[in-house]
């Protein structure tokens, strides 16, 4: 077996499809080849990396719940737990709140606001989900999140606005922010999309309780 | 003669608790997102319990469990392809593949080194569905390619050659250097803006 013969039959070997006469050469082409002794060390080591990528666990008590959800709403003849697309074992959680604002196809000249009040724990993370609706896809859109005194998004301690771009997709997007209130009683979260000269701006507070 | 609930309920859960792991962890590859995989989890939940008899009498549950599973993923694709912009440093521009190796590493502790997982997540990001799929399911979570097969109802020759335009892909990418999210989209990192990334965390959609 020359190098090529053992690179093209080294993945079925690696992954036990190859017969037994053609194993036993691609093992005495790796015992003498160094070059392909190397190939084979990256291919393993490239294996062992995707095995070990990880599941994040469901969220506490979600399976359990899943399960008690399906028996009530089988029962009640209804089909529609997950309506909301996770709120409802997220408020079960109580972890994560959710907050659904609809973007239309361009943004506005004018600045709209959606105002809602959430409460939070003092030093307790939450996460609150943004969702946005929008007809098309737009590119380059910058957020700016801006925070009020004392409150911060995890990960970003001491900062009062974080922005970045984005492209938000057709569709419903969802902007994920970790919040943690470390002095004060909360206040307002301004979040801002702008798009080719146009904004929108999303205001929601947050209530220490 | 027709079931009670009070007989239905127990039967229920004790014929799919053992399968709920597994469950979530096949709907997680598929999503890529836990509340996405939770909702999936739960919707097929609710169609599994007027199917339960069915279930009761499957030889190989797991293999008929994906299929379910993957069936409610394709045909109510949008509702779990939810594009979400998460705050996060940016995992990919990070991920150096350059590290220096520690003195006296073997060859094999090289390469892993080389293949962090954060790399080949991001790798991964980049293939298409199809072979984000077969790679997902192949060789990430070890389903064979006949398991695969009757999962998806796609012919087993087809997914053969496609696990492997998928691994040379993939292995393309990683040989590339770091893998940058975005790139194709004329994105800048100007200097006003910091250096953080809205996560399509969905299939494919970094481009």
């Amino acid at each position: 077996m020359n190098c090529e013969q053992f690179r093209q039959n080294l993945d079925p070997y690696l992954d036990g499809e190859l017969e037994e006469a053609l194993s036993r050469e691609v093992e005495s082409h790796h015992a003498e080849c160094d070059a392909c002794a190397a190939v084979r060390s990256r291919k393993v080591a490239l294996r062992q990396t995707l095995k070990s990528i990880p599941v994040p666990p469901p969220e506490d008590g979600f399976l359990d719940a899943a399960v008690e959800e399906t028996l009530i709403n089988t029962h009640r003849n209804e089909t529609r737990f997950r309506a909301t697309a996770g709120i409802g074992s997220a408020i079960a959680a109580g972890i994560v709140a959710w907050l659904v604002f609809v973007l239309p196809a361009d943004l506005p000249t004018q600045p709209e606001a959606t105002i809602e009040t959430v409460s939070i724990t003092m030093n307790v993370e939450k996460t609150f989900r943004l969702t946005f609706d929008s007809k098309r896809e737009l590119q380059a859109v910058a957020i700016l999140v801006q925070l009020p005194d004392g409150v911060e998004i995890v990960g970003y301690e001491g900062r009062d606005s974080v922005r970045w771009k984005t492209t938000v997709k057709s569709g419903t997007n969802i902007l994920e922010l970790p919040i943690v209130v470390r002095s004060g009683n909360g206040g307002a979260i301004l979040a801002r999309l702008e798009h080719e000269g146009k904004q929108k701006t999303f205001e929601f507070a947050v209530k220490v309780i | 003669m027709p079931i009670s609930r009070q007989n239905r309920q127990p039967s229920f859960t004790a014929l799919i608790r053992p399968h709920l792991d597994r469950m979530y962890r096949f709907a997680y590859r598929l999503t890529g997102h836990r509340e996405d995989a939770q909702d999936l989890v739960q919707d097929v939940l609710l169609k599994l319990h007027s199917r339960m008899d069915r279930l009761a009498e499957v030889e190989a549950p797991v293999t008929w469990l994906g299929r379910v599973i993957y069936n409610q993923f394709i045909d109510h694709q949008r509702r779990y392809k939810t594009r979400r912009l998460a705050l996060v440093e940016d995992p990919i521009l990070s991920a150096s593949p350059d590290q220096a190796p520690a003195a006296g590493a073997s060859t094999e502790e090289l390469a892993q080194g080389e293949f962090t997982i954060t790399r080949v997540e991001a790798a991964l990001e980049h293939l298409s569905d199809d072979h984000k799929l077969i790679i997902k399911l192949h060789d990430v979570e070890g389903y064979t390619i006949t398991e695969i097969a009757e999962i998806t109802g796609i012919p087993h020759g087809t997914l053969k050659s496609r696990r492997q335009r998928a691994r040379e892909r993939l292995q393309d990418l990683l040989d590339e250097g770091p893998v940058r999210p975005n790139s194709a989209s004329g994105e800048s990192r100007g200097e006003e803006y910091d250096e953080l990334r809205a996560v399509p965390a969905k299939l494919g959609s970094i481009s």
